[in-house]
């Protein structure tokens, strides 16, 4: 049943359990400071900064030693962990996951990095509950087995749950609740699929579990079980409404770990789970998804450009992008599929450094009202310039890495139907209007507010934070390749698996749900003879 | 060894309990001033060795029978008594501190629980309906005194008489389903029963009177489970009992009455599965379902402990209700998280004092995270994993229960099992959002913690074990799959 080669021998260095669990004993270590309120809260935030920094080390060391030309599981590790069920602690990385774990190691010194100007009560506990979502975060992407990826999964619940509820806005404890349990009852839905799988199948290794493909009549309800937990978690519409409530009411930090990492959870899970697992259901239910992220992609920029308040219109612009996730992933190209991987990776910095970007004037004012701000370009000349670039990188402009994903998954879907990319292209459109729209009422115009016109421009710390994040997503702009030669290789296992088991499976979908053209591996599809 | 020695020594346990706690009862009367710190300590001492007893001569991988086959000794009853000694153990431990200084403090406290859990040992070791009956009513009375132990108080009075009524009503359903049984069999004994039953059900099924007796069966013991419909007396008496009853009540007898449940269905009524299933299903999904959302309005922590002890009773049921043996160890790993669970929440709530007494509202508990950060966090990780999410203890349990209904094809239960459980996580997400978002600044009294080295060693004990579950689940599991292979044939 083995289905990849192992690249990693036994007992190398276990590089990636390290990344995984040192931030949680920095979070033991940090419990354990004594002292007065001042000094644990500096030594709570140097600990978890230096923690957090040293697992970004490690993971530019993975990234530096990954062999970026197979679609092998690299840095392998498993151990029998538990007896009977026989679970497996299996990790290891391929050519899409080791994206993701490198940005949760980005994103997590950036939040503490951030907090130590916005972030003043109950500092300790704020470091340990990030410290141990990052252990949480980089579980979920290296997981190689089903309820070890699930108990991480699920276990950012928990810090995130505190996170918005102790250290949020006004609504906080609505959004934190809401948040919880939306995400909860996707999850639970999963859960039982993937138990349905264990007993299937008799395995939880995910590498099996992609290898064998069940029949399309189990496909079809475990496609719709994991469904509910991706689409909660990406967010898709209609199941997007947690979104903007807990994007507005989290501290900064957690807004950026939200729109930086939670939300790639989700488009993580399409591929390493419903693609190679559900092949055929995923196909089948291709249209849905199309006409879902088509609905997102317009439908929420719509939504944002009306918004008052600037968190919630970048969670709302974040639907959008997510959809253009979604749409590519769908698409069965080899375009489709590494624009949306592009997508994430390029809208977890973009995202993150935008919300970034709030938290640096919301400290200042105390207000995310569009309104309340306006012509502090004069005083912040290189906060406006920054703000630019995150800005730009959004609207998805030629030169920014926002550009590569959109264009990928338009050129990915183009191939598949060219309404649905027409349609997704206004959303390219929109996203420029609201964006751009944005920054002439926030940075131009009229100093209407003396207070928000006097601001002081970004302190050292700010910019420590933003500039290598605007100068990354300037380079993925232009030099897309670094990211897509990684990528490539495991796409294209992805698509041949998923073709092979399209070619072999007994299973003809059924054609009249099927729009042309969307099964482009089908040797004798008769699409044109339904029509 | 002759035949009587071979009888007596795979009773030692029992016969242990039962002659030391009598001599307890005595040593207390004669010690003065209520003398419940000594009596408890040899009770505890009293427990450990018939804990030693229990597993003194290994584990017995096969079952033996001894009194006329109305006793059997077996992996299973070894495992179930061994969490009956730890669990009782704990409860005792825990309520040392609340008992004192009261009118409850006294010897009887400990007695009462030694001879409850001497029923309780009865009942797992059951083989003849006649020694369960007797099991489970010795168990039960020295319950009911204990409900109303704190006898000054009209509430602890009325716990008392509303679960002795309701109690006594159970056993008469019980009674009478056991007439009926012994009507068409003519036995009461397990084996006798069992073969009876399976002989006449091949060809035409059994007839109606049987299974009228087993659901009556079934019924008097899912009152003893507080399983839905017979749960109306859990809330009323968990929140009139004193505190330190109510914890030995929620963490203890349930796992007697589910043995018992185990021991019918897979002995005597094994070959009516497709007739007491639907029974079990049904319980354990209106369990689920009362419990979480009953127990969503509560202001009370004890009446919300009590629904909540009807919805995870719903998810052991599960376990039961497939009637395999992956059932039956997903039942009791379960149900083991469950009472340590169980444990820590109760010793947390008896060290926080109000006015000289436990808490007992909800609101109580508002701003903790402030006042009192270690308390709130321990807290908030057992109420974390009573809702199931990884990576604590909880989260396992139910794991497992789910995997054995998946595997038995029962998916749709599996499905509702999983749907219910996040609509409880919302009571549970309460008491967090109680200490840690809201401010302690309009509670009118201050809470207090008081404790001693017992009740935070038990508090600590049972932290640990739901943090570090997920490390090493080796040994406890490999408990349950022993306990649970020697049942199955």
């Amino acid at each position: 049943m083995e289905a990849l080669a192992q690249v990693t021998t036994e007992g190398a260095f276990p590089i990636l359990s390290v990344m995984t669990f040192l931030p949680l004993l920095g979070a033991l270590a940090i419990l354990f400071i004594k002292g007065g309120t001042d000094f644990v809260t500096k030594a709570a935030q140097q600990t978890g900064l230096f923690i957090s920094l040293v697992v970004l080390g490690l993971g530019i060391y993975v990234m530096g030693h990954f062999d970026p030309t197979t679609a092998d599981f690299q840095f392998v590790e498993r151990k029998l962990w538990f007896p009977y069920l026989n679970l497996q602690y299996y990790v290891g990385v391929d050519g899409i996951s080791v994206y993701f774990v490198l940005l949760s190691a980005l994103l997590t010194p950036i939040c503490i990095l951030a907090s130590i100007q916005s972030v003043h009560s109950r500092v300790r506990e704020y470091i340990i509950a990030f410290l141990i979502l990052e252990t949480m975060m980089i579980g979920t992407f290296i997981a190689l087995d089903t309820v070890l990826f699930y108990v991480f999964f699920e276990g950012v619940l928990i810090p995130m749950f505190l996170i918005i509820g102790v250290w949020g806005g006004a609504r906080r404890i609505y959004s934190a609740f809401k948040f919880f349990l939306y995400t909860l009852l996707g999850s639970v839905l999963m859960l039982v699929a993937l138990l349905v799988l264990y007993s299937q199948l008799g395995t939880t290794s995910i590498p099996d579990l992609m290898a064998n493909p069940l029949p399309f009549s189990w496909q079809f309800w475990l496609f719709l079980a994991m469904f509910a937990s991706f689409a909660v978690k990406m967010p898709m519409w209609p199941v997007h409404t947690w979104l903007p409530d807990a994007h507005v009411e989290a501290p900064t930090g957690g807004s950026v770990i939200l729109a930086g990492v939670l939300l790639k959870m989700g488009g993580y899970g399409f591929l390493r789970f419903s693609l190679p697992m559900f092949p055929e259901a995923s196909h089948y239910f291709a249209p849905l998804m199309f006409g879902l992220s088509i609905v997102a992609i317009i439908y929420t920029s719509l939504v944002a450009l009306v918004q008052t308040d600037m968190k919630k219109m970048i969670a709302y612009s974040s639907v959008a992008h997510m959809g253009f996730v979604t749409l590519g992933i769908f698409t069965f190209t080899k375009q489709g599929i590494e624009g949306a991987m592009f997508q994430m990776i390029s809208h977890g910095l973009v995202s993150g450094a935008l919300f970034l970007l709030v938290g640096v004037v919301y400290d200042r004012l105390h207000s995310r009202e569009i309104g309340r701000y306006g012509g502090i370009v004069r005083n912040m000349p290189i906060y406006a310039t920054l703000f630019m670039i995150f800005m730009l990188g959004s609207v998805g402009l030629p030169g920014t890495s926002g550009f590569v994903g959109e264009f990928m998954v338009l050129l990915g879907s183009f191939q598949v139907d060219t309404r649905v990319a027409l349609l997704a292209g206004t959303g390219v459109i929109l996203g420029a209007t609201y964006m751009l729209w944005l920054y002439r009422r926030v940075i131009f115009g009229p100093a209407e507010n003396a207070d928000a016109a006097s601001m002081n421009d970004v302190t050292a710390i700010e910019k420590v934070n933003l500039i290598p994040l605007a100068i990354m997503v300037l380079i993925l702009g232009v030099a897309p390749m670094s990211v897509l030669q990684g990528v490539g290789p495991t796409v294209n296992h992805l698509l041949t698996q998923s073709g092979v088991a399209l070619a072999a499976g007994e299973f003809v979908p059924p054609q009249e749900n099927m729009p042309a053209g969307i099964l482009p591996e089908q040797p004798a599809a008769p699409a044109e003879v339904n029509q | 060894m002759s035949p009587l020695m071979t009888e007596i020594s795979l009773a030692a346990p029992e016969i242990l309990l039962a002659l030391g706690t009598m001599a307890m009862m005595v040593v207390g009367a004669f010690l003065r001033g209520g003398a419940l710190k000594p009596v408890a300590i040899l009770t505890l001492i009293l427990w450990l060795v018939s804990l030693v007893y229990i597993w003194i001569n290994g584990a017995s991988l096969e079952a033996q029978r001894a009194f006329s086959d109305m006793f059997i000794a077996d992996g299973f009853g070894q495992v179930m008594k061994s969490m009956i000694v730890m669990g009782s153990a704990a409860a005792l431990l825990i309520s040392l501190k609340d008992l004192e200084g009261t009118i409850m403090a006294r010897f009887e406290y400990p007695v009462l629980m030694g001879f409850s859990m001497l029923g309780m040992f009865l009942m797992i070791s059951a083989n003849d309906f006649l020694a369960l009956y007797v099991g489970l009513e010795l168990s039960s009375l020295a319950l009911y005194v204990m409900a109303a132990f704190n006898r000054n108080t009209a509430k602890s009075s009325e716990a008392g008489l509303k679960y002795f009524v309701l109690g006594a009503i159970s056993s008469g359903l019980l009674l009478f389903g056991i007439s009926l049984i012994y009507g068409f069999t003519g036995s009461t004994q397990f084996d006798v029963v069992g073969a009876t039953l399976s002989a006449a059900s091949v060809p035409a099924g059994v007839p109606v009177v049987v299974l009228f007796g087993m659901v009556l069966v079934l019924a008097g013991l899912a009152f003893k489970i507080s399983a839905v419909p017979f749960h109306m007396w859990t809330p009323d008496v968990y929140d009139g009992a004193p505190t330190s009853v109510t914890a030995f009540f929620a963490i203890v007898p349930k796992v007697a009455a589910m043995a018992l449940i185990v021991r019918l269905v897979m002995g005597p009524f094994e070959d009516l599965v497709s007739d007491w299933q639907p029974v079990l299903v049904l319980m354990a999904a209106l369990s689920m379902t009362v419990g979480a959302l009953a127990a969503i309005v509560q202001k009370n922590l004890k009446r919300l402990l009590a629904y909540s002890s009807i919805g995870n009773m719903g998810y052991a049921l599960i376990g039961v209700a497939v009637g395999t043996a992956e059932g039956i160890t997903s039942m009791i790993v379960y149900l083991s998280i469950y009472m340590v669970m169980t444990a820590g929440t109760f010793g947390i709530i008896m060290a926080l004092r109000k006015s000289g007494f436990a808490v007992d509202q909800i609101s109580d508990l508002s701003g903790l995270s402030k006042t009192k950060p270690g308390i709130a966090y321990g807290l908030a990780a057992i109420m974390f994993s009573l809702s199931g999410i990884p990576p604590l203890a909880g989260f396992f349990g139910k794991l497992y229960v789910f995997q054995s209904a998946v595997a038995a094809h029962a998916y749709v239960l599996a499905v509702f099992g999983v749907i219910t459980s996040v609509v409880a996580a919302w009571y549970y997400l309460n008491i967090i959002r109680t200490m840690f978002f809201e401010s302690a600044e309009n509670l009118a009294e201050p809470v207090t913690v008081e404790c001693d080295a017992p009740l935070i060693a038990v508090v600590t004990l049972s932290l640990l074990f739901i943090v570090g579950f997920i490390v090493m689940p080796g040994q406890w599991l490999s408990l349950a799959h022993f306990a649970s292979a020697g049942l199955m044939p």
